[in-house]
């Protein structure tokens, strides 16, 4: 096993070199840059020089890309060009905040999508069964950022249920268990709204998954064994037929770092994908890098452990 | 001696629905008014083409499926009738042997977990210990090792598999074991394991067996009765050597025309069936296999044949049998 995992992430090694070439093109590609987007036009041509040669603008894209590799694997992220700060800085005081609201989106996808799901697997093609299909239709083709939106409308402006933006409520100087019912207060409207989308395809996958592992042949003979219902559920049905979400789970956790730059930017959450979609507006090229290049790895490294816990909970799976 | 099991008038009918409004259109009569009855001790073949019921009828007794009507009569009960709870209870006692080895074992358990389960499940054994140690014994007793009881199904192979499946079942000590085509699945070598072993269980147990199958050498092998199924039918009922050697029903001899036989210098007459199986959604009229029957006249297209007794323990259902067409057939 341990052999496995290391041959594992020595392949990632290859991957996420092919990936930061790739990003870095593409951020290259865009015309201007950092600078002809954000100075005063009236200013000397000569200072604007001056900055790009300062942040090293004026060297080819390849240059630029080795001295940007070689600091990057030194753990070295550069220096934003729009807030002149560390961007390990920038990356440190947001990442807590996005790994709070997918962790919390996490615990209400799965507390809702599981149930729901073996609910209408339980009773498929009845009214209750159809309704869900078509609420889990709905849920997946709204786009995010309307849902947002809506949810905002709904339960802050209506309702005033929650807070419509930040993480915190400002200034109140709240401490320990009295701070998190807040932070959980502020986090309840983007999270939700994150959840709803997941939730509906988590269903579906569910439903689908539970029906096709109740016409098994095993389930049969599990019933034949004499078994009371509720055993054969647990024990034959839903052990089988939720293996799957391992793998849901593992791509979950890589996702857990990308932030949700849409959700994050309307609830203007303080988080990595807000941070994001700033540098992008930016073209704060050592922020951007920064965060792709996170959020690359954490895909990497979530596929992996997902591997791993399979192996662990199907003994048909083995690695050697 | 006694009947263990009593089956009267079994129907299951599948509907066909359609439309908006899932109306039923049509059903298919999977298994139409089968009565017959199993001894203790005795191994019941049922045979018949693909389709023609044999499993729907196994399970229908076991209620897997659940019966549109008819009786099951076992040990006193009637099995159709029981609650649910009852039901789970009566199973400890009639269990299944399923014909894909492959797909009919949870591939999340051990085989120490799959055969174990059920004891638990009906509080056979006092102690986790005494339970454990059954486990062993009954993984012995089909020929499976001490050492390969905590692997899991895909590390065995088909034979293996179903060892497992005859342990799993045998593990209750059931009085009726219900075998659904249990080594059609199988290479013939290991058919023939699996019969024997299925037979030393037997004697040793005292079992009694339902063997449903396609295959009529392994059914004579097996059985001391043979029923003959076609289209949701039992068309004819009998001893093995009443079946096989004084088979009545036209479908019976077709049947046993074409059973290969192991001299190619014997030559015999083939009786080959004409049309295919007709479909069971939309069954003939009067007697079902009218159709492809050689000896068929206008009686059969009109009236459905009852079985009827012809001596010891054969039970044949055809026109030409009963009584009322004697004097045609004294004519024909």
């Amino acid at each position: 096993m341990g052999k496995y995992i290391l041959r594992r992430l020595l392949g990632m090694i290859p991957v996420l070199f092919i990936i930061s070439v790739l990003l870095f093109s593409l951020v290259q590609a865009v015309p201007g840059d950092a600078f002809t987007q954000q100075l005063n036009p009236h200013v000397d041509h000569k200072y604007i020089e001056e900055m790009r040669e300062k942040f090293g603008l004026d060297k080819s894209p390849i240059e630029q890309y080795f001295i940007w590799l070689k600091n990057f694997m030194q753990g070295e992220f550069g220096i934003s060009f729009k807030n002149k700060l560390p961007v390990s800085e920038l990356i440190s005081d947001r990442v807590g905040n996005t790994v709070f609201l997918a962790v919390i989106t996490l615990i209400i996808t799965y507390l809702l999508a599981i149930p729901i799901g073996i609910y209408s697997a339980n009773r498929p093609y009845t009214l209750m069964d159809n309704t869900i299909t078509t609420f889990s239709f709905i849920g997946l083709s709204l786009p995010t950022f309307f849902g947002a939106l809506l949810a905002i409308y709904i339960f802050s402006f209506n309702l005033e249920w929650f807070p419509s933006s930040g993480t915190m409520t400002a200034g109140a100087g709240y401490t320990g268990f009295r701070l998190l019912l807040d932070k959980l207060h502020h986090v309840i409207l983007p999270a939700t709204t994150l959840a709803v989308l997941s939730v509906a395809s988590y269903t579906r996958y569910i439903r689908s998954s539970v029906l096709e592992a109740k016409r098994q042949d095993y389930v049969r003979t599990a019933y034949a064994k004499g078994l009371p219902r509720k055993v054969v559920m647990r024990k034959h049905v839903l052990r089988n037929a939720l293996m799957p979400l391992i793998t849901f789970f593992g791509l979950d956790l890589g996702s857990l770092f990308a932030g949700a730059v849409l959700t994050e930017t309307v609830f203007t959450w303080p988080g990595l994908g807000r941070l994001i979609f700033e540098s992008t507006v930016n073209r704060d090229y050592p922020v951007m890098m920064a965060c792709y290049m996170i959020i690359a790895i954490s895909i990497l490294l979530g596929n992996l452990i997902a591997d791993i816990l399979y192996s662990k909970a199907d003994p048909r799976v083995r690695y050697d | 001696m006694s009947h263990l099991l009593e089956v009267k008038n079994l129907c299951k009918y599948f509907p066909i629905k359609s439309g908006f409004l899932k109306r039923t259109v049509r059903t298919v009569k999977a298994v139409d008014d089968v009565t017959f009855y199993v001894k203790k001790g005795e191994t019941f073949g049922l045979v018949g083409e693909s389709g023609c019921g044999k499993s729907t009828t196994g399970r229908a007794i076991l209620r897997l499926i659940e019966p549109t009507s008819g009786e099951v009569w076992f040990d006193g009960n009637n099995i159709a009738e029981l609650p649910k709870s009852q039901l789970r209870k009566a199973r400890r006692h009639m269990q299944m042997v399923f014909q894909d080895p492959y797909a009919s074992l949870n591939p999340q358990m051990s085989v120490a977990e799959l055969i174990e389960e059920p004891l638990k499940v009906h509080q056979m054994y006092a102690s986790a210990k005494e339970r454990k140690e059954k486990v062993l014994e009954i993984a012995e007793t089909v020929g499976l090792n001490r050492s390969q009881i905590d692997r899991y199904p895909h590390e065995f192979s088909g034979g293996q598999r179903q060892r497992i499946g005859i342990a799993r079942a045998l593990s209750l000590q059931p009085k009726l074991i219900i075998a659904d085509e249990p080594v059609s699945a199988l290479d013939v070598s290991i058919q023939s394991q699996v019969i024997n072993l299925m037979e030393d269980l037997q004697e040793e147990f005292g079992l009694t067996y339902i063997f449903i199958a396609h295959d009529l050498s392994v059914v004579k092998h097996i059985s001391d009765r043979v029923g003959v199924m076609y289209l949701g039918r039992m068309v004819e009922m009998g001893t093995k050597h009443e079946i096989y050697d004084e088979g009545a029903h036209p479908y019976t001899q077709a049947l046993l025309s074409a059973v290969p036989i192991p001299n190619p210098k014997l030559r015999r007459e083939r009786i080959v069936l004409k049309g295919d199986v007709p479909n069971p959604a939309n069954p003939p009229t009067g007697c079902a296999f009218h159709p492809r029957c050689p000896k068929a006249f206008e009686r059969c297209k009109q009236e459905r044949p009852q079985l009827t007794h012809l001596g010891g323990e054969h039970y044949v259902a055809c026109h030409l049998y009963d009584n009322e067409s004697i004097g045609h057939r004294g004519k024909g």
